[in-house]
């Protein structure tokens, strides 16, 4: 083991792989990667962290979550293609990541749609810029009737409306087709809008 | 021609621009001279924007703690998760034991328990009980006699099952109050 310096670090000539623990590194990773890693997880984990907590509803679900996405990514960093985004690899990684969750895991909860607002208390976006702020409390109302959707169906809307992807991005992070993307869109959100009293 | 049907089945890939160019001409027309359709429209723009204008989340947990600290975390999580393992097993191990100690402790207790003649039920009786029995006072104590709980079991299900059951408790214990006699 090698000492530690003064100021409590280990020494300059320890590289980056060596400082890691065992769990961290990746097989074909060079020290390199690191730091292009952690740029890119620096850059990208903001969101990553919001589409978390848009498909699990808790911020320390969230949390984890992303956490464990972005160490699973850096363990497979060798497999990413560089050429594709980093953000849409890492969605899938964390929406297959929630899947495994979902299925060791039963459902803790499910709220009741009486508790869900009627269709006076949304404000309409288009006409009011003022109701363009989304209260804390009307996130709260929209996120628990996304929590009462299916998996397929919450991924599928979260990752259109919330992350603005494609039907074809959607598609490649959820592995199925385009069609099946948009049946998953379509009902996801016609369940929104009878949840919610939208007409 | 498009009709209601196909066109909301379509409405949110419309919405997203996600359709070929002349579908998407053959909704933008249907929708013009239809208000059933153009209201489903409306409705599904209003949860996308809705969804669209979600919040980001603030706070410290939104910062990437960088891969170290993330694994140190990860770690933490698994050692905490693997206490509450332990922990709901003991509780469940805790209440297995005791649930058994009771039934070994009642199995042993039960012989005991057992009233075996009239008299023992008289002594079991509260005090004032027995002294309402001593002096005849019938109706009274017929009352008060709880039967299932001070009679010995041959009792209850000789005499119980064979009267009606609208005078079940009082005519057993009439029956008890006069073998006790």
């Amino acid at each position: 083991m090698k000492p530690l310096n003064p100021a409590g670090r280990l020494p300059s000539t320890v590289s980056a792989e060596e400082a890691l623990p065992q769990a961290l590194t990746s097989a074909h990773a060079a020290p390199e990667d690191r730091a292009l890693f952690e740029s890119l997880a620096e850059r990208h984990y903001r969101q990553a962290y919001h589409i978390a907590y848009r498909l699990t509803g808790s911020h320390a679900d969230a949390e984890d979550l992303t956490q464990e996405a972005m160490i699973r990514a850096y363990q497979s960093f060798h497999r990413y293609r560089r050429e594709l985004p980093f953000a849409n690899w890492l969605y899938r990684i964390i929406v297959n990541l929630h899947i495994d969750t979902l299925r060791r895991r039963p459902r803790a909860w499910i709220d009741s749609v009486d508790d869900l607002p009627g269709a006076s208390d949304l404000p309409d976006l288009e006409s009011d810029p003022a109701d363009r702020v989304i209260s804390r409390e009307l996130d709260a109302r929209l996120q628990q009737a996304l929590n009462q959707l299916s998996r397929e169906f919450r991924t599928a809307v979260v990752l259109c409306d919330v992350e603005g992807l494609s039907y074809e991005e959607i598609a490649e992070v959820m592995q199925c087709s385009i069609g099946t993307v948009r049946s998953r869109i379509h009902r996801g959100r016609n369940q929104l809008r009878r949840l919610l009293g939208v007409h | 021609m498009i009709g209601c049907n196909r066109v909301r089945n379509l409405i949110s890939a419309y919405l997203d621009q996600e359709l070929a160019g002349g579908e998407m001409l053959a909704i933008r027309r249907h929708l013009a001279g239809c208000a059933a359709c153009e209201r489903e429209y409306r409705a599904t723009q209003r949860i996308k924007r809705l969804l669209g204008q979600l919040p980001e989340p603030a706070g410290p947990a939104v910062e990437w703690p960088g891969l170290e600290r993330a694994q140190s975390l990860r770690a933490e999580r698994q050692a905490g998760a693997v206490r509450a393992l332990w922990q709901r097993r003991r509780r469940f191990l805790r209440a297995g034991v005791l649930t058994m100690a009771c039934a070994v402790l009642l199995a042993m207790l039960a012989p005991l328990s057992r009233p075996g003649d009239p008299n023992t039920v008289v002594a079991r009786l509260r005090p004032s009980l027995r002294a309402m029995l001593a002096t005849e006072e019938r109706t009274l104590a017929t009352e008060w006699v709880d039967l299932p709980t001070v009679a010995p079991a041959h009792w209850r299900d000789a005499d119980w099952r064979s009267l009606p059951r609208w005078r079940g408790f009082a005519g057993v214990r009439l029956t008890a109050y006069t073998d006790i006699r």
